[in-house]
Formats: structure tokens, C-alpha cells, sequence
């Protein structure tokens, strides 16, 4: 036979809210979710692939909204070349009925939804054994089955699949089900793999698609999916990774030491694309010691940075303020600010007292320091203005 | 501390070494033309003291000369009497700059050692005071604003302003509170966060996320409980609705009916075996209450019979006692006449003694009678005539009278008796009798009343006339002589005397009457009449008597002239008595006998009829019974066979009862069975309802997109709850801050403005011996002169001279205030007096001097000639080559 190429893909997460994240960012991450379908389909009919597998977690919860659902169809149909093939995921599982049964309701004739563990041939040739996730938390391996299912001779074995691999790990807490093995055991030519959101190799025949359009920051960069193709029955897949995501996801760390030139730092870790930062989410976690200058100088550059992303946070959690006597001086030498300086000073620094007054002294003093900083330069603009 | 010497090199204009040397401990003056560098070494003061060797910043660089080349500053310091010599070389390539100390040819310390001994010889007496900015460039304020900065450069007041505000941390304090204050205000007021705020809108914001992520919650909830609850219908639905469960029902139900009708048909035999025994113990009952009966009549005959019997003897019995009984009844009738003859004789002749007997005795009372009626009639007469008698006389109360009118008399009488007059003749011898008063002779001695007179006559001799002369005595005699006349008049008597007589003859008639009376009330209790008449009444008992004894003489015969003894006649009538009490009794015991068995004989015939009765009775029942005694035989025999008929029955009956289905069990299967199909019916409706409830209420709320909306809010919550606490945080911040601000500036405050105050008072004195500065406490300042000549003026209003003056001394105070503290740091004073004249100036100068005896002063000034006459050590600055 000739080779079989599809496209593999999971976790669309369609109507995920994003809360966490500001208004406006909230708005770029749903428009690009919904958008997905649509790019997943012109990703395969520019690759000639025929089919698109979802393995489990199309939509967020079970139960996204008609929009949200219908319009993944309407995507679907509008891409009547292509057959889609999903199974419910342990975001979306079987369980959730309603879904599900509006799903069959509305769905045009191309989409598959395979609510069972049975064989199901995909084309001429071409077995999918499917193993939908019956309940949110399955507690067994759902491709168990895969080992004693039949299919013809010389047919070609796909396996789809949503979970965790036992000594591997899930991006859901407890979801480690499925045996690493499974695609030798159940003599599957390629199993696609759903619910890690990052793209994953297991082994030559089993791999984790990612999500299309990355949704967080423990995966960095675009979302993927996998087109595979499939030359003859006992050969190792061909598979190439595919950017698919709109939006590119970071998570930087930034280690800063009291000496360190922290603004040019954080500009060092800026993308170099700048024309397409609206399409990024940055979020950089910071972490040593800076002096109060050094975060002014920070702030300075988030702030002239920070709105040309779609987001962008620096999270200065880790962050701790060194104070040092050259940043009293530039406060007061002497004086009452000096006295004031150095007792938040003494304050930040006193072990015998809670950390959290600790912090609530360290960061007065940092904006002590932000005043001084202030005035010294409204000080030397007047100056300048009157010379 | 005391600056010996100054170094300079590469700063500014300085290319070349330049330095300044031989400064004094009191007051020195480098006097120069502008533009010769005083404010250059000013700077480079500044910076070896103040800025790290290591540090190349704005002020370092800005003392690097134009042409290149790095600052090198060296200054010679007395400290304690220890010559030190301080050495700074900045350079440009970071963290490479040096500083050394020398104690003479020896290097005493370097590096940061040599930093931290610097910032120990700087550092203010207290935390936060004033420090060296006393002897850095007047008027220089690092921080102040730029325009606080430039003025301060104009006047010396400026730079005193800067340095209070230093102390107190001033405008730039005042700014940065007030800001904080506008910061901390939008966010919170004094009740807790302030509406509208940022902290109050976060917290809203939480407040209504949680409140919908607790809504969402619980629709999702709701939403995954109905769907659960679907699931569960369902699976029931299709259980009940499988082919096995409904072919069991039926197949349970059939059974359950055919159960019932085999038990029904077994109920029938039973009910039929029970009413065969039922049948057999009535027949059997109905024979033995047969043989009963039988038995019972037979009884019965015999015992009347019997009775019958019996009541003929009895009858007979009694008979034969009867008759004697009578016989002796007529006896005891004929001696009991007989006895009542007898007795009635006795009691005739009993009467006749008596009534003789009675007879005597009135005889006799008649005779007694009739001497004691004339004997009263005696007593009455008498008593009659001593009633008379006792009525003659004067009574008591008419002869009392008679004596008192008689004792009255007397007394008149005697009275008229010694009134009148009186005589007493005494006689001679042989003489006596011969005097004769009215006729009688008068006896000797005797004294003669005459109330009337009289007439003596004297034998012998003549008479003599007596007159009595006292009318009115003779007249009270008059008198009671009538009363007296009177009432013997009413005693109808003559004299007192008859009047006595009569009255004791009344007395005495009176108790004979008493006795008289008492005699006939003896006689005649009743009275003399009822006496006579008690007489008459026995008299006409004679008569009647005498009748009564003509009338039975006439009818019976004549009695025998002799009547026995009467207790003869009593004897015999008892003995006649008792023999009839006796004859009576017995006769009453006859009587009772015979009325005894008389009712025995009676009764016992009424007995003997109901006998016969009863007997007639008892064998009307037997009649038809041939014999008795054989049909009962028979019939007992019968009774044993019909006992047995009846056993048999029992017997087949519990047999049957023993292997009987349980009816109501059966029954009761069957109910259930049926129950259950119409459970199963029912429920399968009820399924189907609930069924589309349910899907109704999930298709709704699915549509919702609850969970969706539940993560998205979940995730707001969290992100708002993040933006709260940095809110909150931000809150403490300002607040910590603000804190630790207004507690530096009371601390400065305490620490510094009483003590400059008090520093100050003397110095002005020394300007101004008329006046008095008022200082505003809070800021340490100058505010206004009080002048004692008059008048006033506000500080401001001041002329330049008079406030950079005033500016002096207060900085001269300061400086006062650090040499106490025992940390004297030198005044240095750059071009500071700019607008004093020579007058005042001379002052001035006098004050410094005065000072500069335990304060190093540096005047710095481009008024040479003015500065002339201040004495002290001259300063130049000096090419080293040249030195």
C-alpha cells in the first residue's frame, strides 16, 4: 500500500478562559484557541494528510459553551477533505454525555467521534484503535484492550490515547496509566498520544503530540502538532513536528547579583523579534540579590518593554534587595532620611523579626531609594533647565 | 578633628599639584579673586571625606580635569593630637581607586579599613546629625531640589535652610511624606480601605469572584450531581426495561396464581371435612340430650312418687294427733267457766266486806266533823267580836298624835313655867301652911310657877294678886292646848289618860284577834263554809249510800246478816284466782297445740295435693314410654356409635388441616408478585419523567458553559487575590515607611533643635545686644528679630545682610553644639558673607574670632579688602614645585 499520512494532535483545550491572565491577554489566548481547528486543517491539506487525529481534550471542560463547540464543527465541516477522528480526553471524557451527544448531534459527516474501545478502520488498510477516556480519572490502562484487538493481516495498527505513561508522567496530577510499552505490546504501527501538552517522544512508534496552541509556560515556545506518516506495517513512523501555535510561550529565569547590570541583563533575554512581541507571553522569574538601583533600572526597562508583549511579567518573588551603604548615600549621608534609612535597613536585616516585616521594611526602603532617586533627578533637570 | 594641609591633583584646573598648608586650629581666611579655585578645593574636600575611593560617579568625574587625568586628593588631619595624612586616588576603571592613610612615614591604614576609619572620624556625634556637611561648601545641599540648591548657593541662609533640612530631613522629607501620605490616602482612610481605592476595589473584586467561583461551584456541582444522577436512572431504566427482568416477573407471577388456586382447591376438602365433623357432633349431641331427657323424666316420676307417699303419711300422722289435742281443748274450756264462777262469787262477797268496811269509817269522820265545825263556828264569833273590839280606842298613829301634841303641851307648859313668874315661900318657924296660892296652901322651898298669875293668899295677912305679864307664851300654850284638844277630839276621847286607856284596850283586842284568827285557821284551814260544807257532803254520801243499799235490797236477796272476816273473803278470792290463771294457761297450751297441728295437718294435705300433682305431671311425661329402662339402654348404645362416627370425622379433618397449604402466605405471593410488576410499571414511568427533567436541566446548564466560566473564574480569583495582596503589601510598605520617617524626624528633632537653640542665644547676643531672634522650633530657623528699642521684624523681611549674619550664627551654632559633643568638626565658609557692611561686618568678624578660639574656621573668601581686618591665619594656594 501506499504511505498513510495523518496529522496527530491533542489537547486543543477549545474554550479555555484563561483567567489568570489580564483582559486584553485573555482575549489574544481564547482567539487563538478557536482559530486552531481552522489552522490544524490547513496545516494537513498543505502536507496532504487526510486525516487529523485528536487524542483526547478538544474542548477545556465538558461543558464548553454552543459557541465554543459548535464553531470546532463548523471548522471541521468547512474542511470537508479531511476526516477528523477524536476521542474524549479526561478534560472531556465520555462521561460528560451532554457534550458528547450534541457533539454526534451537530457533527458533519467527516468527524468521528469514537466513543468505544473498538476497531475502527480509518481507510482501506488502515485499523485506528481508539481509546476513549471513559471517566475524568480513568484508573486503568484504556489501551489495554490494544494487545488482543484484531485486525487484518498487513492492515496497519494506529493506536490514539489520552493519559499519562506510567514512569513518564501526565500534565494531570495521578493521570499515569498507559504502559511505555504499549505500542510493541499491542503491535501498534504508531500510537498518538494526547494529554501532555508538550511535544513528547516516547519511542519511535509512540510520541505525544503537544497542544496545537501552547496554553502555558511549562512548555515553552509554539504549539505542534506531528505529522506522520506511515510507510508499510513494522516500519518505524516518519514524523516530522509542525508549528502550529499563534502565540509563543517563555519562561525565563533571571539570576541577578548586587554587581550585575540588571537592566541590561533583562534586555539580553528579550526575543530578538521585536516587530512580533505582541505574539509572545514572557514571564521571567528573577532571583538573587539586587540593590535598590538595580531594580529601579529593572523597572525601567520593563517599562519600556513590557507593553509591546502580549504578556509579560517579571516575577520578582525570588527576588531579594541587598541594601548597601552606598545606596543609604544616595538617600541622605546624614539627617533624619539617613536616621529613617537606617533603621528600614537594620529592619530588612533583623532575623529576629517575621520575614514578612522584614520584606515590608526592605521594600520602604526601596522606595525610600525610588524617592531619593526621583528628586535627585527632578533636582538635576531643573538644573539643567535653569543653567 | 583639624585640617592641617590640602593636597590637589588632576582636579579641575588643578593639573598640577597644588596645596594649601599651614592651616591653623582657630580661624583661617584664603582670601582670593574669583575663579582662583576656592570652590574647586571646596568639592575635593567633599569628595575625600564623602565619596569611596572606588566610586567614579558624577561628582568624581565632574572633578577630573577637562584634559584627562584621575583626581588625587590628599589632606593632613590633626585628630586627637595625631597628625594623619589621608590620601584618595579616584580612578576612572571601576573599583580600582585607593585610598591610604599615613601616620607619619608609616602607612596606618588603607583600603576599605582606611574607608571605614574616615567614615568613623565623619560620622555625625548622633545618628542623623549634622555631621560634615559644617565644613563642606556652604549653601551645598546634595539632594535638595534645584532650586532649593541654586538659592542656597545665594545666601548663607539657604544653605543653613539645607542643612536644618538635612537634621530633619526638610523639604525633601516633606515632599517624599506628603507623597506617601497622597499614596496611602488613595488607598485607605482611618476606618479601613478607602471606597473606590485600589485596596478596596481588589478587594471587592476578590470578594465577587469568590462569591461567583462559589455560585459556579455550585452550579458545576449541581451539574455533575444531576449527571450522576442520570446515569443512574438510566442504568436503572434499562435494567428494568431488559427482557430477563420482565419474563421473571411474569414467570414469579404465574406461579404465585397457580400456588393460589391449588391452595383454594384445598380449602374446599377441608371446609368439607370440617363440616362432616360438625354434622357428626350435632347428632351425637341432639342423642345424648335425648337419653338425657329420658333419664331426667324418669327421675322425675320416681321422686314424686316418693313425695306422694310421703305427704299421705304425714297427713295421716298428724290426725292422729289431732283429735286427742281437741278433746283436751273442750276440757280446759269447761273448768275455766267454771273457775271464772268462782272467782266472780269471791269477788261479790269481797266487794260487800269492803264496802261495810267503808261505810264505819265515814260514820265516824262525820262525828269528828261536826265537833270541829263548832268549834270554828266558836272560833268565828269570837273572832268576830275582838274584830270589833280591835277597832274601839285610838289607834297608833291617833294616839301618837294625842302624845306628841300632849308632849308639846308639856313643853309649852314648861316653858311658860319658867318664863312666868314664880315663887318660893319659905316659911317661919311655926308658920308653915299659912300661905295659900289660889286655895292651896304653898309648901315651903317649893318654887311656884304662876304663868297665869294667881292669887296668894297670906293667912292672915291678905291676898296678893299675881298678873302674869307675858301674853305671848300664854298663847304658843293656847295653841297646844287645842292641837292637843284636837286630837283627842279625833281619838273621840276626854283626856290623854282615856285616850291611853282606850288605845291599850284596842292593842290588847288586837293580838286576842291574832290568836283567834290563828285558833280558826286551825279548825278550818279552808275556811269555816268549806268546812260546813266538807259536813254537808259526808251527810249526803249517807244519803246515796243509803239509796244505793234501798236499790239492791230491792233486787237481790236480802244479805246474810253476818259478812265473814274480810281477810277470809281475800283469801279466798286468791285462791280463786290461781286456780283460774291455771285453768287459763292450760287452757292457752290446749288452744296452741290444737292450732299447731291443725296448720300441720293442712300443710301437710297441701302437700300431699302438689304430690299428687307432680305425680300426674311425671307420668303425663312418661306417657308413650313404654319402658323407660329399655329405651334407654338402647339409646346409650346408639350414643357410643355416634361417638365413634364423630372421632373419625376429627381425625380425616386434622389429617387434612396437618398437610394444608398457608392460604394467606399464597395470598400474599400473589399480591406481591402483582406489586412488583405494577413497582416495575410504575417506576419505569417514573424513570422516563425524571429522565427528561434531567436532561432538560443538564442540556440547560451545559449550554451554559458553567465549568468553563468556573476554571476562567477560579483563575480571577487567583490573579485578583495576587493583586490584593501586592495592594495590601504596598499598603504596609507606606505605612512601614511613613513610620520610620515621622520616628526619624522626631528623633532629630529631640536630638538637635533645643540644643542649637540653646547654642545659638548667646551668639546673637554678641550681634544684636538689643535684640532677641525668635527661632521656629520645628524647623530650627530663624523666623523673626525682636528688636528692644521697638518693634519687629519677620525674618524674611530682613535685609540679605542682617539674614546671612543670622545664618552664621546659627551655623555657628551647630558647630558649637558638635565641638561639645566632643567631635569639633571645622566651619568652613565659602564667599558666606556677601551682603554685610563694614560696620556690621566688624561685628562678625569679633564672633568668629571668639569662636575660632575652640573652632577651626576656614573662611573662604574673594573680599580681600574687606577681609582684611579679620585676622587670623592667611591661606594660598600653592604650586607644590613651588612649595
Amino acid at each position: 500500500m501506499s504511505t498513510f499520512r495523518f496529522l496527530h494532535c491533542s489537547d486543543l483545550h477549545l474554550g479555555k478562559r484563561f483567567g489568570r491572565f489580564p483582559e486584553e491577554t485573555r482575549i489574544a489566548l481564547q482567539q487563538a484557541r478557536q482559530q486552531i481547528v481552522a489552522g490544524l486543517a490547513a496545516v494537513a491539506q498543505a502536507h496532504a494528510a487526510e486525516h487529523v487525529l485528536i487524542a483526547g481534550d478538544m474542548f477545556d471542560t465538558e461543558t464548553p459553551s454552543e459557541r465554543v463547540l459548535r464553531q470546532a464543527l463548523a471548522a471541521m465541516r468547512a474542511a470537508s477533505d479531511l476526516h477528523w477522528w477524536i476521542i474524549p480526553g479526561n478534560h472531556d471524557s465520555a462521561a460528560a454525555e451532554t457534550l458528547w451527544a450534541s457533539l454526534a448531534e451537530h457533527a458533519p459527516p467527516n468527524v468521528h467521534l469514537l466513543m468505544w474501545s473498538e476497531v475502527v478502520q480509518m481507510a482501506p488498510g488502515v485499523q485506528l484503535l481508539p481509546a476513549p477516556c471513559r471517566h475524568r480519572f480513568a484508573g486503568q490502562d484504556l489501551t489495554q484492550w490494544m494487545d488482543a484487538a484484531e485486525t487484518p493481516t498487513g492492515d496497519l495498527r494506529i493506536g490514539l490515547a489520552h493519559g499519562g505513561v506510567l514512569d513518564f508522567g501526565s500534565d494531570e496530577a495521578g493521570g499515569e496509566t498507559i504502559a511505555p510499552d504499549r505500542a510493541r505490546s499491542a503491535r501498534l504501527d504508531y500510537l498518538a498520544l494526547g494529554d501532555w501538552h508538550g511535544t513528547f517522544t516516547l519511542d519511535a512508534r509512540s510520541r505525544y503530540s503537544g497542544t496545537p496552541e501552547a496554553d502555558r509556560f511549562k512548555h515553552a515556545g509554539r504549539g505542534q502538532a506531528l505529522l506522520v506518516e506511515l510507510s508499510s506495517v513494522g516500519q518505524d513512523p516518519k514524523v516530522e513536528a509542525i508549528e502550529t501555535g499563534a502565540l509563543h510561550w517563555q519562561d525565563l529565569s533571571l539570576d541577578l547579583t548586587p554587581a550585575a547590570d540588571a537592566g541590561a541583563l533583562l534586555r539580553a533575554q528579550l526575543p530578538s523579534d521585536r516587530p512580533g512581541w505582541h505574539q509572545h507571553l514572557l514571564q521571567i522569574r528573577a532571583q538573587g540579590w539586587i540593590t535598590a538601583p538595580q531594580r529601579l533600572a529593572l523597572q525601567q526597562v520593563i517599562a519600556e518593554v513590557g507593553p509591546e508583549f502580549c504578556f509579560f511579567h517579571l516575577d520578582e518573588t525570588g527576588l531579594r534587595s541587598e541594601h548597601q551603604v552606598e545606596d543609604l548615600d544616595l538617600i541622605a549621608t546624614n539627617g533624619a532620611l539617613r536616621v529613617a534609612a537606617e533603621d528600614l535597613l537594620q529592619a530588612a536585616e533583623d532575623t529576629a523579626l517575621a520575614q514578612v516585616e522584614r520584606d515590608v521594611a526592605s521594600a520602604a526602603l526601596n522606595r525610600l531609594f525610588a524617592y531619593g532617586q526621583e528628586m535627585t533627578a527632578s533636582a538635576a533637570c531643573s538644573a539643567e533647565a535653569e543653567t | 578633628m583639624k585640617i592641617c594641609a590640602i593636597r590637589l591633583q588632576n582636579i579641575r584646573r588643578f593639573t598640577e599639584a597644588v596645596e594649601i598648608t599651614g592651616i591653623g586650629p582657630g580661624l583661617n581666611v584664603l582670601a582670593a579673586p574669583n575663579e582662583q579655585g576656592k570652590s574647586t578645593i571646596f568639592d575635593a574636600l567633599h569628595a575625600v571625606f564623602f565619596k569611596d575611593a572606588k566610586s567614579w560617579d558624577k561628582e568624581i568625574r565632574a572633578l577630573a580635569p577637562r584634559a584627562g587625568g584621575e583626581p588625587r586628593i590628599e589632606v593632613e588631619i590633626d585628630r586627637d593630637g595625631t597628625r594623619y595624612r589621608l590620601v584618595k586616588q579616584f580612578q576612572k576603571a571601576s573599583g580600582k581607586g585607593e585610598i591610604r592613610i599615613w601616620q607619619g612615614d608609616t602607612l596606618y591604614l588603607q583600603s576599605d579599613a582606611a574607608e571605614a576609619w574616615l567614615q568613623d572620624l565623619i560620622k555625625s556625634p548622633k545618628d542623623g546629625g549634622p555631621a560634615g556637611l559644617l565644613w563642606v561648601r556652604q549653601g551645598l545641599t546634595d539632594f535638595a531640589d534645584a532650586k532649593e540648591t541654586l538659592s542656597a548657593r545665594q545666601d548663607l541662609l539657604s544653605s543653613i535652610t539645607g542643612e536644618v533640612d538635612a537634621v530633619t530631613g526638610g523639604q525633601r522629607m516633606d515632599a517624599i511624606r506628603r507623597d506617601l501620605r497622597q499614596s496611602l490616602d488613595r488607598l485607605v482612610t482611618s476606618r479601613g480601605a478607602k471606597k473606590g481605592g485600589a485596596l478596596d476595589l481588589a478587594a471587592t473584586e476578590v470578594a465577587q469572584l469568590q462569591a461567583d467561583e462559589q455560585r459556579l461551584q455550585a452550579r458545576v456541582q449541581e451539574l455533575r450531581s444531576q449527571l450522576d444522577q442520570r446515569r443512574a436512572l438510566r442504568a436503572e431504566l434499562a435494567g428494568l426495561q431488559e427482557a430477563d427482568t420482565q419474563q421473571e416477573l411474569e414467570a414469579r407471577m404465574q406461579a404465585a396464581r397457580q400456588a393460589l388456586a391449588a391452595a383454594e382447591r384445598y380449602q374446599e376438602k377441608l371446609d368439607t371435612s370440617a363440616a362432616a365433623v360438625k354434622t357428626a357432633r350435632l347428632i351425637k349431641e341432639n342423642h345424648q340430650s335425648t337419653v338425657q331427657g329420658l333419664r331426667a323424666r324418669q327421675q322425675e316420676h320416681m321422686a314424686a312418687l316418693a313425695e306422694c307417699e310421703q305427704a299421705q303419711s304425714d297427713v295421716a300422722e298428724v290426725a292422729t294427733r289431732l283429735t286427742p289435742a281437741e278433746q283436751r281443748l273442750r276440757e280446759c274450756l269447761a273448768q275455766s267457766a267454771a273457775d271464772q264462777d268462782a272467782l266472780r262469787q269471791a269477788e261479790v262477797l269481797l266487794a260487800r266486806v269492803q264496802r261495810a268496811a267503808v261505810e264505819a269509817q265515814e260514820q265516824a269522820q262525820r262525828q269528828t266533823l261536826s265537833k270541829t265545825v263548832a268549834q270554828a263556828r266558836a272560833a268565828q264569833a269570837q273572832v268576830t267580836e275582838l274584830t270589833q273590839q280591835a277597832r274601839q280606842g285610838p289607834d297608833r298613829k291617833a294616839m301618837d298624835r294625842i302624845e306628841a301634841a300632849r308632849e308639846a303641851l308639856g313643853l309649852a307648859e314648861q316653858a311658860q313655867h319658867l318664863a312666868a313668874p314664880a315663887i318660893t315661900v319659905t316659911y317661919e318657924a311655926g308658920q308653915e301652911g299659912r300661905l295659900r296660892l289660889d286655895g292651896q296652901a304653898v309648901a315651903a322651898g317649893e318654887r311656884l310657877s304662876l304663868p297665869r298669875g294667881g292669887q296668894i293668899e297670906a293667912l292672915g295677912l291678905g291676898r296678893i294678886a299675881l298678873h302674869p305679864g307675858q301674853a305671848t307664851t300664854s298663847d304658843q300654850l293656847a295653841v297646844k292646848q287645842a292641837e292637843l284638844a284636837a286630837a283627842l277630839a279625833y281619838a273621840d276621847c276626854a283626856e290623854v289618860a282615856e285616850a291611853r286607856a282606850r288605845h291599850r284596850s284596842r292593842e290588847e283586842a288586837a293580838i286576842r284577834l291574832q290568836q283567834a284568827d290563828v285558833q280558826l285557821q286551825a279548825l278550818a284551814p279552808e275556811g269555816l263554809l268549806a268546812l260546813i260544807n266538807q259536813l254537808d257532803s259526808l251527810g249526803e254520801h249517807d244519803s246515796l249510800e243509803e239509796r244505793a243499799a234501798e236499790g239492791a235490797a230491792s233486787a237481790q236477796p236480802p244479805e246474810p246478816p253476818e259478812l265473814p272476816e274480810r281477810t277470809t273473803v281475800e283469801a279466798d278470792l286468791s285462791r280463786c284466782r290461781a286456780a283460774m290463771d291455771q285453768s287459763s294457761a292450760a287452757l292457752e297450751a290446749a288452744r296452741a297445740q290444737e292450732a299447731t297441728l291443725r296448720l300441720g295437718f293442712e300443710g301437710a294435705n297441701v302437700r300431699h295435693q302438689a304430690a299428687q300433682q307432680r305425680l300426674e305431671r311425671a307420668k303425663a311425661a312418661l306417657a308413650g314410654e313404654v319402658d323407660a329402662a329399655v329405651s334407654l339402654a338402647v339409646l346409650e348404645q346408639q350414643a357410643t356409635a355416634l361417638q365413634e362416627e364423630l372421632n373419625q370425622a376429627q381425625a380425616q379433618l386434622e389429617l387434612l388441616q396437618q398437610a394444608a397449604p398457608d392460604l394467606a402466605a399464597v395470598q400474599a405471593r400473589v399480591v406481591r408478585a402483582k406489586s412488583a410488576q405494577e413497582a416495575v410499571m410504575s417506576r419505569l414511568q417514573e424513570l422516563g419523567r425524571d429522565l427528561a427533567v434531567l436532561d432538560t436541566r443538564i442540556g440547560t446548564t451545559a449550554g451554559e458553559a458553567v465549568e468553563e466560566e468556573l476554571a476562567e473564574v477560579s483563575d480571577q480569583l487567583l490573579a485578583a487575590q495576587d493583586r490584593l495582596a501586592a495592594v495590601e503589601f504596598e499598603v504596609a510598605v507606606l505605612r512601614r515607611l511613613d513610620l520610620a520617617l515621622d520616628q526619624a524626624r522626631s528623633a532629630a528633632q529631640e536630638a538637635y533643635v533645643a540644643p542649637v537653640l540653646k547654642e545659638l542665644q548667646p551668639l546673637l547676643r554678641h550681634l544684636w545686644p538689643d535684640a532677641q531672634l525668635q527661632v521656629d522650633a520645628d524647623r530650627v530657623l530663624p523666623h523673626h528679630l525682636h528688636r528692644d528699642t521697638g518693634g519687629g521684624e519677620d525674618f524674611e523681611s530682613l535685609s540679605g545682610g542682617t539674614q546671612e549674619q543670622i545664618a552664621l550664627l546659627v551655623r555657628l551654632a551647630f558647630a558649637r553644639l558638635l565641638a561639645r559633643s566632643g567631635e569639633a568638626a571645622p566651619v568652613i565658609l565659602d564667599d558666606a558673607i556677601v551682603y554685610t557692611d563694614d560696620a556690621r561686618i566688624e561685628r562678625l568678624f569679633d564672633a568668629l574670632t571668639l569662636q575660632s578660639s575652640d573652632l577651626q574656621i576656614l573662611v573662604f573668601t574673594c573680599r580681600q579688602k574687606s577681609f582684611r581686618a579679620l585676622g587670623g591665619t592667611q591661606l594660598a594656594i600653592r604650586s607644590v614645585q613651588t612649595a
